[in-house]
């Protein structure tokens, strides 16, 4: 396994190459890079702008784990809006182009929002239309998409089985499932949605959560891995159980008040006793 | 009268001398001895039809779903079994349940692949001499393999059945690779 962090979580302020010169600090092998996240990654960077982010990532030491954005949450490929639909699709087509010229193989997609307005079945139809779509387009450029789930958020294929009959309705090889095992947090079990998906997993993101907090336990919160209620054996031993051995990537919310280089250091350190089983 | 699977495996281990002849493959069968866990049976069940079958006494490999105490009929035809050379794989509820204070899920199978499947009602079985501890939950041995003349005696103490109801195609290819080992 190789371990990542992505991009969104170097501090506002900073420069590019200060992140990755501090990811690479840490022992990690990639870096994570987010489409419309930071000032060095946006719809309006030219091909000519990627090529110099790869420079300097290669610079640093470090390679590309895969292409992110954070645009779907307004420009959704469920979206009614025939505009806001091709926004959408086109945002996760440059992350296929960009893919490819930053030499990696996967990206990930919040596929499907489930609104008051736009319901669960209409949602579901649209989404697997245009993934079959996109899905050809990721094929000639041989990436996969993976479809991250943000079950809550979404308020769309909330459980694993779902979520692998959403996948096999979609049926196409080059999609399949960016797992977040942070990101379930009522709604299951990330190492059951493991064992479920496992084939269909393209990536992994990592966070931990602490469920039912709050005054009045309505909440769950993000926080580092470890600190939260996941089962980390468990998960390890399911990621193993579905023979998954590709990258491992730190997706969390900053929650360092003050040093916050130090969640870099501690959550690689983490993320090296999680890969080697010392839990 | 039933028997424990100690006493048991003290007249299993002189069965084999009794018999010496040559022996073939004829293919599995799924014995209920007084199966405690009917969606053990069940779960056999659905997989056999992966199996070659066979009569019990021809059987290559029998299989029996979760039990306690075995009687006295039954114990002679696992002995049977054992003595021309067959497999028998015992899901037994004999045991100490295991009690985990931070929950694992996944049992380690050794043997006869090396696979990761979830245990089910599991209790731990503590190996006699002689026993080879082919997979364990948490630390803890749940499966053992034991020779009996030219026989061979799989206990199970984490149930096997109700996952192939699941799905798990690892409890598919270990079951599969039971047969060919």
């Amino acid at each position: 396994m190789k371990k990542a962090f992505g991009d969104n979580l170097i501090p506002d302020g900073w420069s590019l190459e200060k992140g990755l010169d501090l990811i690479k600090k840490t022992g990690c092998d990639g870096v994570e890079l987010w489409l419309g996240a930071k000032p060095w990654f946006q719809m309006t960077t030219t091909d000519a702008g990627i090529q110099e982010l790869l420079r300097k990532v290669r610079d640093a030491g470090l390679v590309v784990s895969d292409v992110c954005n954070t645009l779907d949450w307004d420009e959704n490929l469920s979206a009614r809006d025939p505009k806001v639909q091709a926004a959408a699709i086109r945002h996760v087509e440059r992350q296929i182009e960009t893919a490819r010229m930053l030499d990696t193989d996967a990206i990930l997609v919040v596929a499907g929002l489930v609104t008051e307005e736009i319901p669960y079945n209409e949602v579901y139809a649209r989404t697997k239309e245009k993934l079959q779509r996109l899905g050809e387009t990721a094929a000639q450029a041989k990436v996969k998409i993976g479809c991250e789930n943000c079950c809550s958020e979404q308020h769309f294929l909330i459980s694993p089985r779902e979520f692998w009959q959403f996948l096999n309705d979609v049926n196409h090889p080059h999609v399949g499932l960016h797992m977040d095992v942070g990101n379930i947090h009522d709604t299951g079990f990330p190492e059951q949605w493991i064992e479920i998906n496992g084939p269909r997993i393209t990536r992994v993101h990592v966070k931990d959560v602490l469920r039912h907090r709050g005054r009045c336990g309505q909440e769950s919160v993000y926080t580092n891995l470890f600190l939260g209620n996941n089962n980390w054996p468990a998960i390890r031993a399911a990621l193993d159980k579905a023979h998954y051995d590709g990258w491992i990537i730190a997706e969390m919310e900053a929650v360092y008040k003050y040093a916050p280089d130090q969640q870099f250091y501690d959550t690689a350190a983490a993320m090296d006793r999680f890969i080697n089983g010392r839990m | 009268m039933r028997h424990s699977r100690r006493s048991f495996l003290g007249a299993a281990a002189v069965a084999p001398l009794l018999t010496g002849r040559d022996w073939r493959p004829f293919g599995s069968k799924i014995l209920d001895l007084g199966c405690v866990l009917p969606e053990s049976l069940a779960g056999f069940k659905q997989q056999a039809g992966d199996l070659p079958p066979a009569d019990t006494d021809a059987a290559e490999v029998l299989i029996i779903p979760r039990v306690g105490p075995i009687a006295h009929d039954g114990l002679l035809t696992i002995e049977r079994c054992l003595a021309r050379g067959g497999t028998v794989l015992l899901e037994s509820g004999l045991g100490v349940p295991i009690h985990q204070a931070a929950y694992f899920p996944y049992v380690d199978y050794m043997w006869p692949i090396k696979v990761k499947i979830r245990e089910f009602a599991p209790v731990g079985l503590e190996p006699a001499p002689g026993d080879q501890i082919i997979g364990a939950l948490a630390g803890t041995p749940v499966a053992l393999r034991r020779r009996v003349g030219q026989g061979t005696l799989v206990t199970l103490g984490s149930a096997l059945g109700p996952i192939f109801l699941a799905g798990d195609p690892d409890a598919r290819r270990w079951l599969g690779m039971l047969h060919t080992s």
